[in-house]
């Protein structure tokens, strides 16, 4: 495609370069037209080589020259414009031009519009959960979250540990403690559940959340438990149940039953502490052993059930208060011998790796990186559009340079263009972001808790948005605005030359194969999330999750003991058995893969002698008759729980092959006992089941138990019904069955069991899907790219082909030679691209599952898609190529 | 003005070389014609510095001429001798001569 060029010498490029540099604006162009000249001369006369010596010496005088600063008189400026006025020209002449050309204006401004409003939604998600962890607190920044640490494992605390902490630490402005618990509320005789904290009463104070309307807690509401029969009301929950009524504060509500006063109100926006949950009400910590299972909490030292976080007093640092955390836990462990070996733990709280921020940090750290991808092959594209279009208007440029314009000028010009492209995309980003801001939340499988992420377009989203709109304009603006500016403006004044196309064809390949190279990157990142999202979702986490109908109830806010809830549940299960369509019935404290966690606790097994410092810690999990059978979960020996496993029958369990291995080596495990802590029942090991994935589906496998909840009783259960049919179906049929049983008992959170899993691939899920998008807007933008530059230079080149085909050459020749071009762009994009993808693939470990970084398939299938996809750009050019006819080619001359 | 500048060695072969030039005088032309009649080497940032200087004087005049391929598209900057340079100019040439009255003699090559 290279068109023949005349060996001619010119001046040293460096030393061009050098006197671009050293010679003031207002003499270089006379200086180096001197030398130019004389060079040219020299060369004719002594050679090259010794008029490339002269013209080095030249220009290292010339750089050791002490210019005069000001500008010589010719060079005064044309007008008197101050800056400000010549802004306001260069902004109505911008103007007037993308007006000229809206084809161009519209493209280049969607362009700019997806790449930026991509990356103004990632920032917004990123602000809501990373920058603002907790909306509507002070000074997040300054949050720290405090734990202990035992064994290497992070944990929660007791209550009167945090009081230790609480009183001791000199370097924490404020410690507040909080867990939560689902309470009946009752208003006007109508019951709902809702989600509480419950809080120490600092909480609100530590947070920096006044109430919108009331007050908070007081001191004395922290003291005496049982004596804080009071409450904070979400902003939501006062509209919702109240219609904001002012004199919602002194009412009396039941929460579970019990007479409490609503004291305040908090401020719209807050939703309590943990992020993407909210919260609707907030009760004093005192009231913990009215309002939980399980009786007081608050005087147990071996508890540990709450969250911790504190707020940085001024001018202490996260690692002064771990070390001052330490030093008070060293204290306890000299009262209490069961506290050795712990320490204590203390980290910002916009880096917890637990709630959503944990789950949500890798996701959105890849999609921002992936997204500023994207904004990069947009810019090279909108680059190359310029560069076209400054190749058109050469003639402007070129006159405005010969009559006066300075360069500098000449390019703010250009830049201003730029700046009102990278304007209108930055209002089609807002629009864009403001459009997918809420799809973050869509995400979310559905959990027991109300998650809500607010995701604003604050002060900090636009000033991402400005910036990266004026960064954008400067990388796709300049560069051409330069070399528009620097070309040889006469030979563009005698139209039709083809002059000072070699460097701006450089440029333009060289931005080519940057798009190529990233958009094969973000393909193959693409690939892998996907791939993980397949392999996650096929993963067998050893139950079946299809065909489940899931259906939460919680007997304790609503008033059973133990005794009246066994019956209860005897009662419930008995019906469910009975409801047309259903294979099988059971209930369950946890359901596995959700984020509710787990439980555990060490067990002492009967013949078995454990090693010094040995951990015996057993998850475990109560869970009703035929739980096996209506999980599918495969039994390898013994049998399922049954319904005889009842209060008076004896204590019996069915554990996991994990566990029966690891303590009954070489024993058979059936009729084997165990049991929790040093003094609690022994269960009879009856079954032992396959493994189940039940935090995660990377998790190892872990000794865990099942225990007959109708023995080792608990109030607050799912209850699982397995059918032959569509399980939502059902749904009705249980709710019924309930409320035949006990009317106002709620039934909450009603949804399929794969649905519920969901959870486990939220991450799989989350990055597969947005990285699709992003790998396929990706591969667009760099098609286009490739078919605008090919497609361009062959309209350059019509005549030369015409030439060509008058001299002899067969069209296929024409026809090859332009897709050879095109294809050796795709090539070396591909081959620089395969070293990108490597580099964002390690950003996107966390996030595989299954698939390993450099997955030969994924790069394989990507590799041939942006090749089919580049050959497709190519083929429509080539085409036309071939079919130029010589005659009306050579006669445009 | 009225007094008649002072005007330093190389300035005085800058103004020469412009009255020998005529309207073809801008850079190249006088580097070439200080450097082939002088015979030392001169450099265009020289010859640059000390026109900047004598048009601050008032002795020159610069214009700007067309741009030429030969010069890469750059622009000509033409100087022109004034009639303060052209006084400055007589006044040395006076001054020397005066000053080398009566010496030819020795000031001539012997040879």
């Amino acid at each position: 495609m290279n068109g023949a060029v005349l060996p001619t010498a010119r001046p040293p490029l460096l030393a061009r370069s050098l006197l671009r540099l050293a010679v003031p604006a207002a003499h270089r162009e006379f200086v180096t037209g001197d030398l130019n000249e004389t060079f040219n001369e020299l060369a004719g006369r002594i050679g090259a080589r010794r008029a490339r010596r002269w013209f080095w010496r030249e220009a290292l005088i010339a750089a050791c020259t002490r210019w005069p600063r000001a500008a010589s008189p010719v060079q005064a400026p044309p007008t008197g414009d101050s800056p400000v006025q010549t802004l306001f020209q260069d902004l109505r002449f911008g103007v007037r031009l993308l007006r000229r050309s809206p084809g161009f204006a519209a493209v280049a401004i969607l362009m700019l519009g997806l790449g930026i409003g991509a990356n103004t939604t990632i920032f917004g998600w990123v602000n809501s959960v990373l920058l603002t962890p907790i909306p509507g607190a002070a000074d997040q920044g300054r949050l720290v979250s405090i734990g202990q640490t035992f064994r290497g494992q992070t944990i929660t605390l007791s209550y009167p540990d945090y009081v230790e902490y609480r009183d001791q630490s000199r370097l924490l402005s404020g410690i507040a403690g909080r867990d939560d618990q689902a309470v009946h509320l009752t208003v006007d005789g109508v019951p709902e559940r809702v989600w509480s904290e419950i809080v120490t009463g600092n909480f609100f104070d530590v947070l920096g959340v006044p109430a919108a309307l009331g007050r908070t807690f007081l001191p004395e509401e922290d003291r005496t438990p049982g004596a804080a029969a009071v409450a904070v009301i979400s902003h939501g929950l006062w509209q919702r149940r109240f219609g904001g009524d002012p004199a919602v504060v002194n009412r009396e509500v039941e929460i579970n039953k019990h007479p409490f006063t609503i004291v305040g109100v908090a401020p719209p926006g807050f939703q309590g502490s943990q992020t993407a949950i909210a919260y609707d009400i907030w009760i004093p910590m005192m009231m913990q052993p009215t309002l939980m299972p399980g009786g007081d909490r608050l005087s147990s030292r071996g508890n540990h059930w709450m969250t911790v976080f504190g707020r940085l007093a001024p001018g202490a640092t996260v690692a002064q208060v771990r070390e001052e955390l330490e030093a008070i836990t060293r204290r306890i462990a000299e009262q209490v011998p069961d506290y050795k070996g712990f320490g204590a733990s203390a980290g910002y709280l916009r880096d917890s790796s637990d709630g959503a921020i944990g789950v949500l940090r890798p996701v959105l750290l890849a999609l921002a990186v992936v997204a500023a991808l994207v904004l990069l092959i947009a810019c090279a594209n909108l680059a190359n559009l310029m560069i076209v279009r400054s190749a058109v208007r050469r003639r402007e440029i070129a006159i405005r340079l010969s009559i006066g314009a300075s360069r500098r000028r000449v390019v703010r010009q250009l830049l201003t263009e730029s700046l009102l492209i990278a304007a209108g995309g930055a209002v089609l980003a807002l629009i864009i972001a403001r459009l997918t801001a809420g799809m973050l939340v869509l995400f979310a499988p559905p959990t027991e808790f109300t998650i809500a992420i607010d995701v604003p377009l604050d002060g900090r989203v636009f000033a991402f948005t400005t910036i990266a709109a004026l960064v954008t304009a400067v990388l796709f603006g300049l560069m051409p605005a330069v070399q528009a500016s620097s070309s040889d403006y006469t030979t563009a004044l005698k139209e039709g030359t083809p002059g000072a196309g070699a460097s701006r064809r450089r440029l333009r390949d060289a931005l080519v194969v940057a798009e190529v190279s990233l958009s094969l990157a973000l393909l193959m990142s693409a690939g892998l999330c996907v791939r993980s999202m397949q392999k996650a979702q096929e993963f067998d986490p050893g139950f079946n999750p299809s065909g489940v109908l899931l259906a939460s109830l919680d007997l304790f806010p609503a008033g059973y003991t133990t005794d009246t809830g066994r019956v209860f549940f005897d009662q419930l299960l008995e019906r469910l058995r009975a409801l047309p369509g259903v294979e099988a019935v059971t209930l369950s404290r946890r359901v596995p893969l959700g984020f509710s966690g787990s439980s555990s606790s060490s067990v002492q097994v009967e013949g078995y002698a454990p090693a010094q410092g040995e951990s015996m810690s057993v998850a475990l999990n109560q869970v009703g008759p035929d739980y096996l059978r209506t999980m599918q979960i495969p039994l390898a020996q013994g049998r399922d729980l049954a319904p005889t496993d009842g209060r008076d029958a004896p204590a019996v369990a069915v554990i996991n092959e994990t566990m029966a291995k690891r303590f009954w080596t070489g024993r058979d495990p059936i009729g084997g006992r165990f049991r929790f802590g040093a003094t609690g029942t022994w269960f009879t090991v009856v079954g032992v089941a396959r493994e189940v994935k039940f935090n995660t589906l990377t998790e190892r496998p872990r000794p865990f138990a099942y225990l007959p909840v109708l023995q080792a009783y608990y109030p607050a259960v799912a209850i699982h019904v397995r059918t032959t049919g569509d399980p939502g179906t059902l749904a009705p049929a249980v709710r019924e069955a309930v409320r035949a049983l006990d009317p106002s008992l709620p039934v909450y959170s009603t949804r399929t069991l794969a649905a519920h899993t969901g959870a486990a691939t939220f991450q799989q899920r989350m990055a597969g899907s947005l990285l699709s998008v992003f790998g396929g807007l990706a591969l667009v933008l760099a098609v286009v790219g490739l078919y605008g530059v090919v497609a361009f230079v062959v309209g350059q080149r019509t005549r030369e082909i015409g030439v060509r085909m008058a001299l002899g050459a067969p069209p296929s020749a024409v026809f090859g030679q332009v897709l050879r071009y095109g294809l050796k762009l795709t090539v070396i994009g591909a081959a620089i691209g395969l070293g990108v993808a490597f580099g964002v693939a390690q950003a996107l470990k966390a996030l595989l599952f299954g698939v390993e970084a450099y997955d030969p398939l994924t790069l394989a299938v990507a590799t041939v898609v942006l090749g089919a996809s580049a050959g497709a750009a190519c083929l429509v050019p080539a085409l036309r190529a071939m079919r130029v006819d010589p005659v009306r080619a050579l006669r445009y001359e | 003005m009225t007094a008649t500048e002072y005007v330093g060695e190389f300035e005085q072969l800058v103004l020469l070389a412009l009255l020998r030039l005529g309207r073809d005088a801008y850079g190249a032309t006088i580097r070439t014609e200080i450097q082939g009649r002088g015979s030392r080497p001169v450099s265009i940032s020289a010859v640059y510095t000390t026109l900047d200087r004598l048009e601050r004087k008032g002795l020159v005049r610069s214009r700007l001429g067309p741009p030429t391929p030969q010069r890469g598209g750059k622009r000509k900057r033409h100087f022109e001798l004034l009639v303060p340079g052209l006084r400055a100019l007589r006044h040395s040439h006076d001054t020397l001569k005066r000053m080398t009255d009566g010496l030819e003699g020795r000031l001539e090559p012997s040879s």
